[in-house]
C-alpha cells in the first residue's frame, strides 16, 4: 500500500514541470551552462592573451645585458619590436596593438656590471575586465621572471667559470608534508582544500532546504488540487500516508542531489578543464578524491551518514506539518522561508570557523539547532578532534526526528490539518478587520 | 433492515460557532439518503464526521456498528467520500488515477474497467488530468467513488458543476449501483429535482438541525405543498 502511495507522489510530483525544473533541471543544467560558460570565455580569452607573440621593447640601456636579454625573447620565440630611448607610456598610447611594453631602463647593464640591483618595467593597457586582460600581464611577470632567471645564469657563469649556475642559484631542495588533525595529506590536496570545505558544508545545507521545500510542497499541492479530503479518507493508517510521503520526498531530494552534485562537478572542474586545453598548459591542481578519502575514518563517514538520514527525516516531517497549514504551495513556500535562516547562518559560519573558535554559549545554540545542520556539525566536531559535539548532536537530532515524526502524525490525525488553516485565515481576517 | 448510519444528538463547535445542534438521524442499510439545506445548515460538516474527517464535539455517531471516534480505521474500510471541491491527481491520467485507487481499495480489474465506464470519458481517460474540464473531473471523482462498491457512499454534492445530460448520467449510475451492489448512499444537494429522483427519504437541515425528516411524498404531504422545492422553502420559514 505504501509502495502505491509513493510511486503516486514520485509520478505526481516529477510529470510537474515545476517541480521537475527546480528540483533537476535547474540544478544540473545551470551549473552546467555556468561552469561551460566559464570554460569556453576562460580557454578563448587566454589562448587568445597567450597568442599574441609579439613583445614590444623600450630599450633606454642599450647595452650589454638589455641585449642579451632581447636575444633571449627572441630565442623564446617572441617577435620583439624594439623602441630605442624612448617613453614607454608614449608608446603605449601612440601604438595601437601593444598592450604590454617591457623596459631596459637607463642604467640596467651598469647595475648588474656592478653588483647592484637592476630594474625591468612593465606596463600594460587593460581595455577590459575580462580576465584576459590580466592573463597577459601575468604571462610578462612570468616573462620577466624568466629573464631574471637567466641573467642569473649569465652572471653566476661569468664569475665562477665553470660551476654549474644551476647548483649556485637553487642548492635547496625542499620537501613538504602536511598534517590536517594528525593525518598526512598529499600536498596537492592543499589546494583543493576550500573547494573541498565548501562542498562539504553547501551540499548538506541544499539537501536539508531542498527536503524542507519539497516536503512543504508535497502536502501543500494536496491542499491545492483540493485531494487531501479523499486522501485521509483512504482505508490507510494516517502514518503510513505521512510514511510514504517521507519515503516520496527522500527519494526526490537524493535525485536531486544527484543532479546537483553531477552539476556542481562540473562547475567546480571547469577552470582546471580549462587550464588544461591551453596550449603547453601544465593543468590546473589536479584532484584525486582517494586520498580525501583516507582522511575520514569509517566511524565518521557512518555517523555523518546517520545524521544525514535522521536531519532529512526531521525536516521531512517539518516540511509536511508546515505545508499541511498551508492552503497552496506559494504560500507554504513563504512558511518555510524564516527556516533557512536557521539552517544557512550556522551553515556559513561553520564554513569559515573551526567549531573550537566558537563560544560555550555559541556550541550550546549551535546544538540546540543542530537537527537541521546534523550533517555538518557532526562531520566537523570529529574531523576536528571534538567527538562529543558530535555525540551530542547526533543523539538531540534522533530525539528531534522521532519528536517531529510524533507531531506530524498526531497532527495528521487529528481534524486540525483540515481545520487549521481555516482557523489561521479567519484569525487572519479578524485582525484585519480590528 | 440493517442500520447503515446512527447519528444522535451531534453536536459541533467550530471555535464558538456552533455548526450541528444536536443532529439525530438514521440511515438504513441499501438506502439512499438526502441531506437538503440552505448553505450553512450544516450538511458538509455532517458527512465530513461521518467520513471520519472531522471529530464530534459531543454526541455518537455510527458507520455499520462502528464508532467514527474509537474506530476511524474501520470505518474507512466501509466507506468512499466525495466531497463537493474534490480534485484529483494532476499529473496523472484518468486511467492512471483509477488504477491507484483501486490499488488502495484492493479491488479487482474488472472494478475498474466499470470506473472507466462510469467516467465515460472515451480516449481522454489516457489523458493527464489537467487537461479535464471541470465536468470530465467530476464523473472522473464519482467513477472514483462508486468503483470501489464501498457499504456506505458518502457524497457531497455529486453532480455538481455537470451539464444537464451528465449529471442525468450520473445520477443514473449512482442509482444503479446503489441497488445493483446494495450500496448505501448518503449525499447532500441543492439540487431539489435531483433529490426527488435520487433518494428514498431525504432529511430537511436547517441551522445544524433535523427539521423534517421523510420520503419526498411523506414530506410534501406534510407541507402540504407540490414539489420538494417549496418542502424546502417552507421547512426553512419562508414562503411559498
Amino acid at each position: 500500500m505504501i509502495k502505491e502511495l509513493v510511486i503516486k507522489e514520485l509520478k505526481n510530483t516529477l510529470r510537474d514541470k515545476r517541480m521537475l525544473l527546480s528540483l533537476i533541471i535547474v540544478p544540473l543544467l545551470m551549473f552546467i551552462i555556468m561552469g561551460g560558460i566559464m570554460r569556453f570565455a576562460m580557454t578563448t580569452t587566454f589562448k587568445e592573451a597567450l597568442e599574441k607573440r609579439t613583445i614590444y621593447v623600450v630599450n633606454n640601456d642599450l647595452n650589454k645585458y638589455s641585449e642579451i636579454a632581447i636575444n633571449y625573447i627572441k630565442e623564446k620565440g617572441f617577435e620583439v619590436k624594439v623602441f630605442e630611448n624612448a617613453d614607454a607610456k608614449e608608446v603605449l598610447s601612440e601604438v595601437e596593438e601593444a598592450d604590454v611594453i617591457i623596459e631596459f631602463p637607463e642604467g640596467f647593464s651598469y647595475n648588474l656590471s656592478n653588483g647592484l640591483k637592476a630594474r625591468i618595467l612593465a606596463y600594460a593597457s587593460i581595455k577590459g575586465l575580462s580576465i584576459g586582460g590580466y592573463a597577459v600581464l601575468g604571462k610578462v611577470s612570468g616573462l620577466i621572471s624568466e629573464i631574471s632567471a637567466y641573467l642569473s645564469k649569465v652572471l653566476v657563469k661569468e664569475v665562477a667559470g665553470n660551476v654549474n649556475p644551476e647548483f649556485i642559484l637553487d642548492p635547496i631542495a625542499s620537501e613538504s608534508h602536511m598534517f590536517i588533525s594528525g593525518k598526512e595529506v598529499p600536498e596537492t590536496f592543499i589546494s583543493m582544500l576550500g573547494f573541498f570545505s565548501a562542498g562539504i558544508i553547501v551540499a548538506p545545507l541544499v539537501l536539508v532546504a531542498t527536503t524542507i521545500g519539497v516536503s512543504s510542497s508535497m502536502i501543500a499541492v494536496e491542499n491545492e488540487e483540493r485531494t487531501l479530503e479523499v486522501l485521509l479518507t483512504f482505508p490507510i493508517s494516517r502514518f503510513k500516508i505521512l510514511l510514504s510521503k517521507l519515503i516520496g520526498v527522500i527519494i526526490l531530494v537524493l535525485i536531486a542531489t544527484l543532479s546537483f552534485i553531477v552539476g556542481f562537478t562540473f562547475y567546480i572542474t571547469a577552470p582546471m578543464a580549462a587550464f588544461e586545453e591551453l596550449p603547453g598548459g601544465e593543468g590546473g591542481p589536479s584532484f584525486e578524491p582517494s586520498p580525501i578519502l583516507t582522511l575520514f575514518d569509517i566511524q565518521t563517514i557512518v555517523l555523518t551518514g546517520v545524521a544525514v538520514f535522521f536531519t532529512l527525516i526531521a525536516v521531512g516531517a517539518l516540511g509536511l506539518l508546515l505545508g499541511s497549514i498551508a492552503p497552496d504551495v506559494r504560500t507554504a513556500q513563504t512558511y518555510i522561508g524564516p527556516l533557512s535562516f536557521i539552517v544557512f547562518i550556522p551553515g556559513m559560519m561553520l564554513m569559515f570557523l573551526d567549531l573550537s573558535k566558537f563560544t560555550t554559549t555559541a556550541q550550546i545554540v549551535l546544538m540546540a539547532i543542530s537537527p537541521f545542520i546534523s550533517p555538518i556539525l557532526v562531520f566537523k566536531s570529529l574531523f576536528e578532534g571534538m567527538p562529543w559535539i558530535a555525540y551530542a548532536s547526533l543523539t538531540w537530532t534522533i530525539a528531534f526526528t522521532l519528536i517531529t515524526v510524533a507531531i506530524a502524525a498526531k497532527f495528521m490525525e487529528t481534524e486540525k490539518i483540515l481545520t487549521l488553516q481555516f482557523a489561521l485565515r479567519m484569525r487572519g481576517l479578524r485582525k484585519k478587520a480590528k | 433492515m440493517a442500520i447503515a448510519v446512527e447519528i444522535y444528538d451531534l453536536i459541533k463547535f467550530y471555535g464558538k460557532v456552533k455548526a450541528l445542534d444536536r443532529l439525530t438521524f438514521k440511515v438504513n442499510e441499501g438506502e439512499i439518503f438526502g441531506l437538503v439545506g440552505p448553505n450553512g445548515a450544516g450538511k458538509t460538516t455532517t458527512l465530513r464526521i461521518i467520513a471520519t474527517l472531522l471529530k464530534p464535539s459531543s454526541g455518537i455517531v455510527r458507520v455499520f456498528g462502528y464508532n467514527v471516534i474509537e474506530k476511524p480505521g474501520e470505518v474507512r474500510k466501509l466507506i468512499s467520500y466525495l466531497p463537493e471541491e474534490a480534485g484529483a491527481y494532476r499529473f496523472l491520467t484518468g486511467k492512471e488515477y483509477l488504477e491507484f485507487m483501486g490499488k488502495i481499495y484492493h479491488i479487482p480489474r474488472d472494478f475498474i474497467e466499470e470506473g472507466i465506464e462510469i467516467a465515460s470519458l472515451g480516449g481522454a481517460i489516457d489523458r493527464q488530468i489537467r487537461t479535464y474540464s471541470k465536468g470530465m473531473k467530476r464523473r472522473l471523482l464519482v467513477a472514483r467513488a462508486l468503483m470501489v462498491k464501498p457499504r456506505l457512499a458518502i457524497l457531497d454534492e455529486p453532480t455538481s458543476g455537470l451539464d444537464v445530460a451528465h449529471a442525468l448520467y450520473v445520477r443514473n449510475a449512482i442509482r444503479k449501483y446503489a441497488k445493483e451492489y446494495n450500496v448505501t448512499v448518503i449525499l447532500s444537494s441543492h439540487n431539489m429535482l435531483e433529490v426527488e429522483y435520487l433518494c428514498d427519504r431525504v432529511a430537511l437541515v436547517n441551522e445544524g438541525r433535523i427539521v423534517n425528516i421523510g420520503t419526498t411524498e411523506e414530506l410534501i404531504k406534510r407541507y402540504g405543498v407540490r414539489n420538494l422545492e417549496e418542502v424546502f422553502i417552507k421547512a426553512i420559514g419562508g414562503v411559498v
